[in-house]
């Protein structure tokens, strides 16, 4: 064969890989998003964003109705009444109204990154998170109110508590925001990338969250002191998810899955377990139940608030994402599955799973 | 396995230079270069081996061959494979060294992707990537930032409200020197296949301008990177012709030898004559020939 004739077929061959990889859309491997309100449930996955019906696990209706390869959604759906608002791929933030057929009210287009984190609403203002850096406030009317810069992607969920927004972010700081005009009030340097979404307990009016750097720390509110640090005396692992509180216990689990029971007040530990495998979902707290471990493996197991484990099942797939605690479900998103959503009732019984058409 | 034992060292040789020079898109450059010049050695027997078909290509020998059997295809195909033979030119020659790069090339792309994580998801993997002796708490998340650019984003450089795709533009301009500055000369080649190749010359630059369009900014400046010093490797071989570039520039006379020697047949075996007497009754032409086997010049 001329030498010729396989260098131009070669150079067709990656043409033709090219142009197929042209046609796949944004390049990002992610994990589907799940959140659910009252009777509804919502998946960000891919091309869309599913409604469920949370009794039988069918999805009533998508959004987009025809897909678009450029928008992609992993962000879950901040649920507010009838509207979701949701972020994309393709840089647009959508309010959309879910009473009846999906329309979508109005598109913010300002940002110039990825939405993978959900949105925070607080009051008239949605805070919004995106890979360009930058923190949005938009009001409920899509009027940009300010933009917060920072130095890395924001990626989790902020909190709003009060007059103050909070935000964990990539380059190891916890920040606080001023609410009304995104001036920062304080950063927190944590030494690792701050990964999981910050959590607010307002009994201590603090902060906890636990970050890359192997440590889980207590911080002030209104001082911005590190109240407590917990490192396990340099065994812990990395923290991805945020923890929960009962009981009066803080208990949060680290990636090789060591799961710690602190008290808030005093960062000494209650007890620890080992859920026994990686872990980079947190844990779901069903009240009055125990909390749902969920492993990357796909073992699902309810234990109880004496480390006993009340049932326990595994699905098909690998689990990044916590699960989701509805009033009678607990959603497990897993991805490289059989499927996409599976719910279980209270009691560890399966109820229905969810695999989007194709 | 592939991920272990190309895209994993990769990545934290990527990660251990970005350690270094603190700067994630001069550790895109810097790495780049460095895998080219790891690679040299197979980019320049290719390039050699690329000449030497050139070369036969071009001589009377080949030329008379190709109008001899142009309406027996088959018969150019067996003659053809005489000639390398006799030559000890291999039609795959320059093929091979494409062919043991291509995996670095992979490797170096899926890399420099795997560390622009930019999801949560892809941060674990690459966490996961990380060998024991770099600190991941220290370098992940890696820092995409990088002149105007965000390295995990398309590129667009904003000038009076309107976003410029600089990168792409120069993603565009290099793919166009650099594949200009492989193609090789038409004259005396296959028709078809200079088709094809002038075919490819135009559309790569198009492709490769979608891609570095649409994908993240790290991407583009690898792939600008890697255009340059294929340029650069040519040029230092003294294998580029500039005028193919900038057309003001004149051509210089090709005062090199060529990396082969081709002997023209002997006359009596250009005459048409029946295959099989030429079969039976001059067998030693081709002896002849094989006696005066040329060898490829070092």
């Amino acid at each position: 064969m001329n030498k010729k004739y396989l260098r131009s077929l070669l150079m067709v061959l990656l043409a033709g890989l090219l142009l197929a990889s042209c046609a796949m859309g944004p390049r990002a491997e992610s994990t589907p998003g799940i959140s659910a309100g009252e009777n509804q449930i919502f998946l960000s996955y891919l091309n869309y964003v599913y409604k469920i019906d949370p009794t039988n696990g069918i999805a009533a209706w998508h959004f987009p109705e025809k897909s678009n390869v450029k928008q992609v959604f992993y962000a879950p759906a901040l649920i507010d009444g009838e509207s979701i608002y949701v972020g994309d791929f393709a840089n647009d933030f959508l309010k959309i109204n879910v009473s009846g057929t999906p329309t979508v009210n109005w598109t913010f287009t300002d940002a110039k990154g990825w939405y993978q984190g959900k949105a925070a609403k607080g009051g008239d203002l949605i805070i919004v998170p995106n890979a360009d850096r930058n923190i949005y406030a938009i009001d409920v009317n899509n009027n940009l109110i300010w933009t917060h810069q920072g130095d890395f992607a924001y990626i989790s969920e902020p909190l709003i508590v009060d007059e103050m927004v909070i935000v964990s972010s990539q380059d190891h700081k916890v920040i606080f925001l001023n609410k009304k005009d995104g001036t920062t009030i304080r950063e927190i340097d944590l030494g690792g990338a701050v990964i999981a979404a910050p959590f607010y307990d307002p009994t201590t009016d603090s902060i906890f969250v636990g970050s890359l750097a192997n440590e889980f720390v207590r911080i002030s509110r209104q001082s911005g002191e590190i109240v407590w640090r917990y490192d396990d005396n340099g065994n812990l692992g990395s923290v991805w998810a945020e923890p929960i509180m009962v009981e009066g216990q803080l208990i949060f689990n680290d990636k090789t899955g060591k799961i710690i029971s602190l008290s808030p007040e005093t960062g000494l530990e209650n007890w620890r377990m080992n859920a026994g495998g990686t872990m980079l979902a947190g844990l779901a707290l069903i009240e009055d139940k125990g909390f749902v471990v969920a492993l990357e493996d796909g073992t699902v197991t309810l234990y109880d608030l004496n480390q006993q484990a009340i049932w326990s099942r595994i699905v098909s797939g690998n689990v990044y994402n916590t699960p989701v605690v509805t009033d009678s479900l607990v959603l497990v998103g897993a991805i490289k599955g059989d499927n996409l959503v599976y719910a279980f009732d209270f009691q560890g019984q399966p109820v229905w799973t969810f695999k989007p058409e194709k | 396995m592939w991920d272990t034992l190309i895209v994993q060292p990769f990545t934290n040789v990527l990660l251990m230079i970005t350690m270094l020079v603190k700067n994630f898109g001069v550790a895109i450059i810097l790495f780049t270069i460095l895998i080219k010049l790891i690679t040299y050695p197979l980019t320049a027997r290719q390039m050699k081996s690329s000449q030497a078909m050139q070369d036969m290509q071009k001589s009377p020998r080949y030329l008379k061959m190709q109008e001899k059997y142009k309406d027996n295809k088959e018969k150019l195909a067996e003659e053809q494979m005489k000639l390398y033979k006799e030559l000890g030119v291999s039609p795959f020659g320059s093929c091979l060294p494409m062919l043991i790069q291509l995996p670095v090339i992979f490797g170096l792309y899926q890399s420099i992707m795997r560390a622009m994580a930019s999801t949560p998801l892809e941060l674990v993997k690459l966490e996961r990537m990380v060998y024991p002796f770099l600190d991941s708490t220290k370098i992940l998340p890696i820092q995409n930032r990088f002149l105007w650019m965000d390295l995990g984003q398309p590129e667009r450089l904003m000038v009076a409200g309107i976003g410029i795709p600089v990168l792409t533009i120069l993603v565009v301009l290099s793919t166009v020197v650099q594949t200009r500055v492989m193609q090789p000369p038409s004259e005396g080649g296959n028709d078809q296949a200079a088709a094809m190749t002038n075919s490819m010359t135009m559309t790569m630059p198009i492709l490769m301008g979608v891609m570095a369009y649409q994908f993240s900014a790290g991407l583009a400046l690898y792939f600008v990177v890697s255009n340059l010093t294929t340029v650069a490797q040519y040029a230092a071989m003294g294998k580029t012709d500039w005028s193919r570039i900038f057309p003001w520039i004149k051509s210089k006379p090709k005062v090199s030898k060529p990396s082969i020697v081709i002997p023209d047949l002997p006359d009596d075996e250009e005459e048409d004559e029946p295959e099989i007497v030429e079969k039976v009754i001059k067998p030693s032409a081709r002896a002849a020939a094989k006696r005066q086997r040329p060898k490829l010049k070092k």
